[in-house]
């Protein structure tokens, strides 16, 4: 086992501002301190070789988890093991062997070419001189992006920079990669091409792979498994694609028409998710499909007719909002 | 010795991105050289309008020769790094050096050399023309021994004014936005360590207190071991002290970094 995370918690303090000159005056005296739970008593294990998605919306806590396990937090409660060692213990057989990517944050030189970077972290990593010039080959190649080795980094573009980011991040072979928004801000293209990155880096090295990431497609395209948080609990943990099983009890009816048909008539055979003139989508019942089907072709002008699963994008979202439920409720 | 490189390496590139900001730093060299200026002028202004040829017990000459060594030597011991470590702390990138087998200490001190070394070249080369046309002008040689001692004084001088900002920047961890705060410090320690007038400017009584100080033995004493103020015994006695405050501050750096990384955040997704 890779990752062992027990009950673990993490709450952070922070001060209360209300709107308005006269509050700002306010809080120059006085502050009132109030505590969030960033991540509340969460438990999962991940096994060497997983590449797992950790997904939820802004401020879930999925980033608050990664910085706990890669030892850059410490936990207010609870217990982990990651690589057999206390994360936040910080020791150094630790660091050698795992390594984060925060899409966010830089480690690489500005004023200077990459490959000086590249050769800090060979010397910090205490990298012999073949292993590196073999990995460096490789990924650079793999990334495309040799020819960008001698140019300095301010002069990169941003896809150009976090390609670089990532060699510089696995330039010493980390048997665990803990991915964070990886590809934040870049074009589809760039995207796509560092998902293969990973996919085919995750089958060669066996390395584990955690990934959060605001991009479905790249949880989608990556991961088999999905952790799902949310205000700081596991809303869901298991298949991905399990997370429709949940809403199985309805299909979504994707229609081309010949001609124009008003909301009310389409109303009739289900709820209304999308409507244009030629096109609509509607959400049905599982157990009614069949009737329903056959109701829609034959009294509407159909030219193509399709049925599909509740995308997993919407059932995350519906796994949100049942949870936010919850929570109002209680 | 493979651990070695991972801080020469640091070193190095400091030096380099040091190189790639040729410019900024001879713009610096100029904005150095206006004080000295105008500290000149005001002193001809104060030397010709009194009565007495020797000032706060320098010669008008002593008083020109100190502004000089002044500027360059504040110069040399200039830091610098306290706003990368503020950056560092308050956009969370601090991270990415605590994931790494390397200390951040460590790193920023070969970094800080490194990105010092091409000005401090150059400075000291600044500093033989003035001193040799000091010698030629005046005739004031200083002896030998002082010079090497001076060389000596100035780099513990660089080593305990690093420990100083080292300490000030772990404010970092407690308040988000310093800069400002940074610049009030080194103004007063500029200040406080005779990097603008010799300190006996400022009366006995002050400098009673600044002897309990570290500051002045940042750029006030290596001058005072150049231009002769201080006899040999006097020059031995003051690189002790120099050790002191460095292990000094060396202590309460380590006490407050381990203090402050206990309270950081690592804000930012």
């Amino acid at each position: 086992m890779v990752i062992d995370v027990k009950h673990l918690s993490k709450s952070f303090d922070y001060y209360k501002k209300e709107l308005g000159l006269k509050n700002s005056l306010k809080n120059l005296f006085h502050r009132e301190k109030l505590s969030k739970e960033a991540v509340n008593d969460i438990s999962f294990q991940i096994e060497a070789g997983e590449m797992v998605g950790f997904l939820g919306p802004n401020g879930a806590g999925k980033t608050t988890t990664l910085k706990m396990l890669s030892g850059i937090l410490h936990p207010t409660r609870g217990q982990a093991k990651v690589l057999g060692y206390v994360p936040w213990e910080r020791k150094k057989a630790f660091k050698m062997q795992f390594a984060i990517v925060m899409g966010q944050k830089n480690q690489l030189w500005w004023d200077l070419p990459a490959n000086e970077s590249l050769f800090l972290n060979k010397c910090i990593y205490e990298i012999d001189d073949r292993d590196y010039q073999a990995n460096l080959a490789e990924l650079t190649e793999l990334l495309d992006i040799k020819d960008l080795l001698n140019v300095q980094v301010r002069r990169l573009s941003l896809g150009e920079r976090m390609k670089m980011e990532l060699v510089a991040a696995l330039i010493h072979k980390p048997r665990l990669i803990f991915l964070d928004e990886p590809t934040i801000g870049l074009d589809i293209l760039s995207q796509k091409k560092i998902r293969e990155f990973f996919k085919y880096y995750n089958q060669q090295r066996k390395a584990t792979v955690v990934l959060t990431s605001h991009y479905m497609q790249d949880v989608e395209d990556l991961c088999k498994r999905a952790i799902i948080i949310n205000q700081g609990h596991i809303v869901y943990d298991g298949d991905l694609h399990g997370v429709n099983e949940l809403f199985a009890h309805s299909k979504i009816i994707k229609l081309q028409l010949s001609s124009p048909v008003s909301q009310d008539t389409l109303a009739a055979f289900g709820r209304v998710k999308e409507h244009s003139d030629f096109a609509a989508t509607l959400e049905v019942p599982r157990i009614e499909l069949k009737e329903r089907s056959k109701a829609i072709l034959d009294q509407l002008p159909v030219v193509d007719f399709n049925i599909e699963d509740i995308p997993v994008e919407e059932g995350i979202a519906l796994l949100y909002q049942r949870r936010e439920a919850a929570h109002a409720l209680a | 010795m493979r651990w070695l490189s991972k801080y020469t390496k640091a070193f190095e590139l400091g030096f380099q991105t040091a190189l790639e900001y040729r410019a900024n730093f001879l713009l610096s060299l100029i904005s150095a050289a206006y004080p000295i200026f105008i500290q000149t002028f005001m002193w001809t202004a104060i030397y010709q309008n009194s009565t007495e040829s020797v000032v706060y017990g320098y010669t008008y000459r002593q008083m020109l020769a100190y502004t000089f060594l002044a500027g360059l030597v504040a110069r040399i011991v200039r830091t610098g790094f306290e706003y990368e470590i503020m950056d560092d702390i308050k956009n969370g990138r601090f991270s990415t050096f605590l994931v790494k087998p390397q200390g951040y200490f460590p790193y920023r001190l070969c970094s800080f050399f490194g990105q010092k070394l091409p000005g401090l070249v150059m400075i000291l080369g600044i500093m033989v023309i003035v001193l040799l046309s000091l010698t030629a002008f005046w005739g004031v040689a200083p002896q030998f021994y002082q010079v090497v001692a001076f060389l000596v004084t100035l780099a513990l001088a660089v080593i305990l004014n690093f420990l100083i900002f080292y300490c000030f920047s772990s404010v970092a961890f407690w308040i988000i936005e310093i800069g400002f705060l940074f610049e009030g410090i080194r103004i007063v320690t500029i200040l406080l360590s005779g990097g603008i007038f010799p300190l006996e400017v400022f009366g006995t009584r002050f400098l009673q207190v600044m002897n309990l100080l570290p500051f002045q033995y940042t750029v006030s004493y290596p001058i005072n071991v150049l231009n002769g103020k201080i006899d040999a015994a006097g020059i031995a006695q003051g690189m002790l002290v120099q050790c002191f405050w460095i292990a000094a501050c060396w202590l309460l750096a380590s006490v407050l970094w381990r203090w402050g990384s206990g309270r950081y955040v690592a804000v930012g997704g």
